[in-house]
């Protein structure tokens, strides 16, 4: 077998056609020519000779023909004229030909771009080594129902010493950051991790080197850069290794430098695209304190990273890290308050960065596009029915000239491949273009949603589609045409489109549509209808017209070590002082023109899972039930300006401001003592709750005037209540209200703030004069964003609105295309049915009757359609029940409109040609023949 | 030739063998091949030209025999083959599996 020449001589007999048969022609002359020699030799004639020889070869034309079908390059031949026919076919059909590759490029394009999304979040590896195998090991507090917490250093040791389930472990935690001085302060985030860390990410630095341990072992002050950040503040300069950045860190006077060791490549990024630098955790300025403590929530915040050993698996590892908790339990137990305890969650790092709520919801919106391809299918297997219901005959002639059916099968079968190929393509152009436009408009909202594009992933997606897409429309009428009983279709004169098993193959291509459309509607309805009563949820507070600012305060210069010693007289002062200047400000903001008042608080849309705890005197700390509290300091104006309702009580006032600091630097209690004379003696500071923290805390209580404290067994800190407020949806309106203690905001250096002003314009029109008065009553001080109350509102159910869009878009062209199907059918019929409407209208049918006729026909078989989609529907919305908000999966309203809106548009779809039929011309119907 | 009625079609399998054997000794045309097995075969077998081209087409391309034109007398060209190196081991090794296959036949026969 030589492959060189199987190749060689085939091309040349594809391409040298005539010189090959040539060459084929000359061997078999010379054959006959010695052949008849020979003859000759036996004394015949040469005429004689020249016959004998010709048959005892035989066909001459068969053999040649043999010899030429034996090699592959004949099949491949065949192929190429079947596919010329074929294009020749379509372009004498130009109508037929563009209906089908516009219903084809939009049903294999909308597969397509919601493919190239689920490729881009949930298939396309992180740019990690092994990134399948990555999971995030965190705590999971069972005792106060918190997931997914930080660990201290101590115990992420002891599992990555105890544990074998893991290659390897390395741990990070990031933090805010600003980088430069002065002029050229900015803000960004680093991450302090362990020294092993790039190389168990399988990244290395595009120039210089990574951590090392013995930077760690040293606690040098080194960092590895993100490209980003090189070209900003480096210039992308060659000789950047060795430079220096200055960094501002908590508990350091002004900002320290480190030394730039090494550079990362553009497409790198841990654990988030925000992160731009990467120190070694022992730089870390509590680093030595922290690193001993096992308990305490100061010392665990840091996460830990693994790499699953080949072969095993979350669920073991989880076990086994389960039994290595109990150990240390065991081992280090601490009575503290908020210990969180040694269970460990283990989560696959994908999951962590594209929620398994996503990865659902983008599944199931695959399936809906998938339900519309179908629907664009049975369109296209619906007209090739009816093209080819007018090539009966020319296919009749051919069997009975003697065609393999299995030729004709094939002919047709390519036919579809050849309009499935162009489809899909025109699709692939489609969908890139729409996927470029989705990544730039939704980039920021949802994950890896930036790296979207169209791959080789994506593109073998697309070729599959299109070939199943072919398959599917094209088989059964290919099977259906070659088989044609030769001679009956030859008698009949038949028209386009008719054939009683042509028609009811089309009557259930419609049936089919109009339920997957139906199916496709439901879902869209559902998400429609749960956006709706999402944004029916009151918020607790009014965000319209509402200018959001954040903002950090500016550095203070650091103590004296005089100051240090009078730090009881020195702080308080200066905490008033602060506190006196912000006041000053939200009193000039609000005298501004077209502002109505202005208030700050800590983080007007919480992120993260705040879990402060507190202990109630007289209480079983058991009884303080698990889930989130937040504390949230602010200003005595916040509620007004965001028009947070009073329950009961009273709001803050400035004179609770300066109670917090007299509580805040009063005496130091002895620890002693019992609790109820700790209370005694102590400063509360007046703090005002929400409806939810009463609820949990004070259940048919009245809590006013009730205290709490914290740190119950140390430092212990009282608070007392002296109003209710109503609750807030400060995680998003689809999320639970937490209970929160709002107490008095005092800025502290370098603290961050969310300013919120309430105006009567558009709130963005002021924030620069507010900038302005930011910036000069505290100079230093930073403002990262800007933006509105409702947009960041808005943004909360970003994901939510995008399954929406998506699934409602995906609705409306299974519902276009479903209408063009029922169009098409009763089109169809109404011609086939002419003469019998001329008849009618004859003897005396009005065009109503006419109408009503073809309306009643034509809306026969989506009716059942509809009918059998709504139980289709009804038992498949289930699976999307979690990505519902407010609603269940079988809403009677959403069916009803469902219902509808198909309805209406198969009616609309009936009713054109239905109108065409009333106007026929009973005189010319009936002279048809 | 005479047309003994009692011979037979050569069987695709042994018809390339045959080739190969013809062409071992030197290069010869269609004709010639034929000619030469129909006379060592005593005419018991009978070399039907259809399969002999595919033959050729199969043997040239597998590498087991090159193909040269020569020109003939009034002006007609003639297609000669030859034997690789390729086909004299493929020769031999069906020479092996014919002999071994007939001992076996011989045997059951035989017995």
């Amino acid at each position: 077998m030589s492959l060189h020449r199987q190749l060689t001589r085939g091309l040349r007999a594809l391409f040298r056609k005539e010189t090959a048969s040539r060459e084929l022609d000359d061997e078999v002359r010379h054959y006959l020519d010695m052949a008849t020699q020979q003859h000759m030799r036996t004394g015949m004639s040469r005429a004689d000779a020249e016959r004998a020889a010709r048959v005892e070869f035989g066909s001459v034309e068969a053999a040649k023909e043999e010899v030429r079908e034996s090699g592959w390059e004949s099949s491949l031949d065949m192929l190429g004229r079947d596919v010329r026919y074929a294009l020749r076919g379509l372009r004498r059909n130009p109508a037929f030909t563009a209906v089908v590759v516009a219903t084809l490029a939009l049903g294999i394009g909308a597969t397509t771009a919601m493919f190239s999304v689920v490729n881009a979040v949930m298939l396309r590896p992180l740019p990690y080594r092994d990134a399948s195998r990555l999971v995030l090991i965190r705590t999971d507090d069972i005792r106060r129902g918190l997931h997914d917490e930080g660990t201290a250093f101590r115990t992420i040791d002891d599992w990555r010493r105890q544990s074998r389930s893991f290659e390897d472990v390395a741990f990070y935690r990031t933090e805010r950051t600003t980088l430069g001085s002065t002029d050229t302060r900015e803000r960004s985030r680093r991450a302090y991790v362990s020294a092993n860390f790039l190389g168990f990410l399988g990244a290395a630095p595009i120039l210089g080197r990574g951590i090392t341990a013995a930077d760690e072992e040293a606690r040098a002050p080194v960092a590895v850069i993100s490209h980003s950040l090189w070209q900003r503040r480096f210039a992308a300069d060659s000789h950047v290794v060795g430079k220096t950045l200055l960094l501002e860190e908590g508990g350091k006077d002004g900002p320290t430098p480190v030394t730039v060791v090494g550079v990362m490549d553009p497409r790198f990024y841990f654990p988030d695209k925000q992160t731009e630098l990467w120190t070694p955790a022992t730089i870390y300025w509590r680093w030595q304190r922290e690193s001993i403590e096992r308990a305490p929530e100061w010392a665990r915040r840091w996460t830990a990273i693994g790499r699953l050993r080949p072969g095993v698996s979350v669920d073991a590892a989880r076990d086994e890290l389960g039994v290595i908790g109990r150990r240390l339990e065991a081992e280090y137990p601490s009575n503290l308050p908020d210990f969180s305890g040694y269970v460990a969650s283990v989560v696959p790092v994908l999951d962590h960065v594209a929620g398994k709520r996503l990865q659902l919801a983008l599944l199931l919106l695959l399936g809906a596009v998938g339900l519309v391809l179908l629907v664009a299918c049975a369109n296209v297997a619906s007209l090739s029915l009816a093209r080819g219901a007018a090539r009966h005959q020319e296919f009749a002639i051919r069997r009975a000239l003697g065609a393999d059916r299995w030729r004709l099968v094939r002919q047709l079968l390519i036919e579809s491949f050849v309009l499935s190929g162009v489809g899909g393509a025109v699709g692939v152009m489609f969908a890139t273009l729409g996927t470029r436009l989705l990544g730039a408009v939704a980039a920021a909202r949802l994950p890896r949603l930036d790296e979207i594009g169209t791959d080789a992933r994506v593109l073998a997606f697309a070729a599959a589609l299109s070939i199943l897409a072919g398959l599917l429309f094209g088989v059964f009428p290919a099977v259906r045409m070659s088989g044609a009983n030769a001679t009956e279709s030859l008698k009949e004169a038949t028209m386009a489109g008719s054939g009683v098993a042509v028609r009811r193959a089309r009557g259930l291509l419609v049936l089919g549509e109009c339920c997957l459309a139906v199916m496709v509607l439901a879902g869209a309805g559902l998400l429609l209808r749960s956006l709706q009563r999402l944004h029916a949820v009151d918020p607790g507070f009014d965000p319209s017209h509402v200018l959001a600012m954040r903002i950090e305060f500016p550095r203070e210069a650091p103590e004296t070590a005089e100051e240090r010693t009078q730090v009881s007289r020195i702080a308080p002062a200066r905490a008033r002082g602060r506190e006196q200047t912000l006041n000053d400000l939200v009193a000039r903001i609000s005298a501004m023109p077209g502002v109505t008042s202005a208030g700050f608080t800590d983080d007007m849309f919480i992120g993260g899972e705040p879990h402060a705890s507190i202990t109630i005197p007289g209480r079983e700390a058991a009884s303080m039930g698990t889930g989130q509290l937040n504390e949230s300091p602010v200003t005595p104006g916040f509620f007004g300006a965001m028009r947070v309702p009073l329950r009961s009580g009273r709001y803050l006032t400035r004179e609770d401001a300066f109670t917090k600091v007299r509580a805040l630097w009063s005496s130091p209690v002895a620890t002693h003592l019992s609790l109820a004379e700790k209370e005694r003696t102590a400063v509360h500071e007046p703090v005002v709750v929400n409806e939810a923290f009463v609820r949990r805390f004070f259940p048919g209580e009245d809590p006013l005037g009730k205290t709490f404290c914290v740190d119950p067994t140390n430092k212990t800190y009282w608070y007392q209540i002296v109003g209710v407020v109503g609750d807030m949806h400060r995680q998003g309106l689809d999320r639970q209200v937490i209970p929160e203690y709002f107490g008095s905001l005092l800025p502290s250096p370098s603290a961050r703030a969310d300013l919120m002003v309430r105006t009567n314009a558009d709130p963005l029109t002021i924030a620069g004069t507010v900038r302005q008065l930011v910036t000069s009553a505290m100079p230093g001080s930073l403002i990262p964003s800007v933006g509105t109350a409702d947009r960041q509102l808005g943004d909360q159910s970003a994901e939510r609105a995008f399954q929406t869009v998506l699934l409602t878009l995906f609705a409306g062209l299974a519902l276009s295309l479903a209408a063009v199907g029922i169009y098409g059918v009763v089109h169809y019929a109404v011609a086939e049915r002419t003469r019998e409407i001329g008849v009618r209208i004859a003897l005396g049918a009005s065009a109503a009757d006419v109408v009503a006729l073809v309306v009643r026909q034509g809306l026969r078989l989506p009716f059942i359609g509809v009918m059998l989609g709504l139980s289709a529907a009804l038992a498949g919305t289930r699976v999307m029940s979690h990505l519902l908000f407010g609603v269940n999966a079988s809403d009677p309203i959403t069916y009803a409109g469902v219902v509808l809106v198909l309805g209406v548009v198969s009616f609309g779809a009936c009713l054109v040609p239905a109108r065409r039929a009333a106007r026929v011309d009973p005189v010319m119907a009936l002279r048809r023949e | 030739m005479a047309e003994d009625p009692r011979s037979t079609d050569v069987v695709q399998g042994t018809l390339d063998m045959l080739i190969l054997k013809s062409l071992s000794l030197q290069p010869m045309h269609g004709f010639g091949i034929t000619q030469r097995i129909e006379q060592i075969s005593k005419g018991v077998f009978r070399v039907n030209p259809g399969s002999l081209m595919l033959a050729f087409q199969r043997l040239e391309r597998g590498g087991f025999i090159d193909a040269e034109w020569r020109a003939t007398e009034n002006n007609r060209r003639a297609k000669y083959y030859s034997l690789t190196k390729s086909g004299r081991s493929q020769l031999a090794q069906e020479t092996r599996e014919w002999e071994r296959r007939s001992a076996a036949i011989a045997r059951l026969l035989e017995a």
